[in-house]
């Protein structure tokens, strides 16, 4: 558990999108390495539909920087055969919700190799994902789904929320000898044709520099109740904090940043402060991350709450296409706010 | 010195575009080729860098619509 001290914001700080923060530590970690490649649909002169690649191509070149046909098992097992022979393959699953396609590649062989190996065999990979709703892209294209390979054993899981921990977590997660899920939200990324969203944009040191996996970060401190949430779903928490305070409810929030490995003691320490919780996610709320967290305490010591747990995620329904429908399941601010009050009451 | 929207669109220059995203502040200092913005017309977006070292003064807001070409800050 850490404060994010080190985002602490100056005038004159560089700035970078999450998507350019992304950018950057590729590039510098293929700079440094030249067994680093990066391969995955229109990431190569298209820059990745979210930016997450862009320039790459023009830098590195089209050994690099590969694009793929439309076969998501083929260039997963790709991926994993290169990592396998000593190579650090990026991977880029353009939307998590292509997934079902390529699943066995995934968790039957790039996640169980180190282990059916007996620890013999390494997979350095980094597989990158686009996640996330908001911007009306209808049920295929808007989910989270993080909940499902944090449940597979044998990955990594790491969900930035903004430009400082997206660039620190990318590094951490090339240098890392196992395959890693990297699940970057859609609405972070400060790209100029979605929404605009004031978080997008944050402080981003030049040098390379490691967040580390598996620690939370507590991205405002309180005493009534704590917030536990990740990536989007952590600003908007940050805006319901602020409404929060005016009706004299002082919130503590937690950004997990790393659901596997899970920082457990950061949820601990905080509810053991506050004696109250609340599971913001994005995902779907059966059999997911909130139940998860809410385990986390009631195995450690139920009597840590003063109030029962409250859970806030997409109810368990396809996301909506319509605008309206899709922002009455979203854990927007406004729920956020509602939900908060019904533990405070 | 000025500092131009560019010209994205050569086939129609009076196309105006979007001022998408500020990498800086106004009034910060800024050293020349820094990113200072993003920009957009009809959905290519496009980086603008710091022509020369300076202090900038921004003269148009994010989200707003500009025409190609012209005046977006000045560094002095």
């Amino acid at each position: 558990m850490v404060l994010t001290g080190t985002q602490s914001e100056s005038i004159t700080a560089r700035k970078l999108t999450t998507a350019k923060a992304m950018v950057e530590a590729i590039s510098q970690e293929m700079e440094r390495d030249p067994s680093i490649f990066v391969m995955g649909e229109d990431v190569g002169s298209y820059g990745g539909i979210f930016s997450s690649t862009a320039g790459l191509l023009e830098k590195f070149g089209p050994q690099r920087i590969l694009d793929t046909p439309i076969s998501e098992t083929a260039f997963m097992g790709l991926a994993t055969g290169a990592a396998v022979e000593g190579m650090r393959p990026i991977v880029e699953l353009m939307f998590v919700d292509f997934f079902g396609v390529c699943m066995d590649q995934i968790y039957n062989h790039m996640a169980k190799i180190h282990y059916e190996s007996g620890g013999n065999v390494k997979v350095p990979l980094v597989l990158m994902t686009a996640v996330g709703g908001g911007y009306s892209d209808g049920a295929q294209h808007s989910q989270c789904l993080w909940g499902i390979f944090a449940h597979l054993p044998g990955m990594k899981v790491v969900v930035p929320s903004n430009p400082y921990d997206a660039k620190g977590l990318m590094i951490s997660a090339i240098r890392d000898d196992n395959p890693v899920i990297y699940m970057f939200h859609k609405g972070v990324m400060g790209l100029p044709w979605m929404a605009k969203n004031p978080h997008s944009l944050g402080p981003v040191p030049e040098k390379p520099y490691e967040v580390p996996i598996g620690r939370a970060a507590i991205v405002r401190t309180g005493n009534d109740l704590t917030i536990v949430t990740l990536s989007m779903a952590v600003h908007h928490a940050l805006d319901a904090a602020e409404e929060l305070t005016k009706q004299g409810i002082d919130s503590e929030i937690i950004d997990l940043r790393s659901l596997v490995p899970l920082d457990r003691e950061a949820v601990l320490e905080s509810v053991a402060k506050t004696g109250r919780l609340l599971v913001v996610d994005e995902d779907y709320q059966s059999f997911g991350l909130t139940g998860e967290i809410t385990a986390v305490v009631a195995e450690k010591d139920p009597r840590l709450l003063k109030a029962p747990v409250s859970r806030l995620a997409i109810p368990d329904i396809p996301i909506p296409y319509s605008r309206t429908l899709e922002y009455a399941v979203l854990p927007t601010a406004e729920r956020i706010v509602a939900a908060a009050k019904r533990v405070m009451a | 010195m000025d500092v131009r929207f560019p010209q994205l669109s050569h086939q129609n220059p009076d196309l105006e575009g979007v001022l998408a995203t500020w990498f800086v502040s106004d009034g910060q200092v800024v050293e020349s080729d820094q990113l200072i913005a993003e920009v957009q017309v009809e959905k290519v977006s496009s980086e603008v860098t710091a022509p020369v070292s300076g202090r900038i003064t921004l003269l148009v807001k994010e989200q707003d619509v500009v025409r190609q070409n012209s005046v977006i800050a000045r560094i002095d």
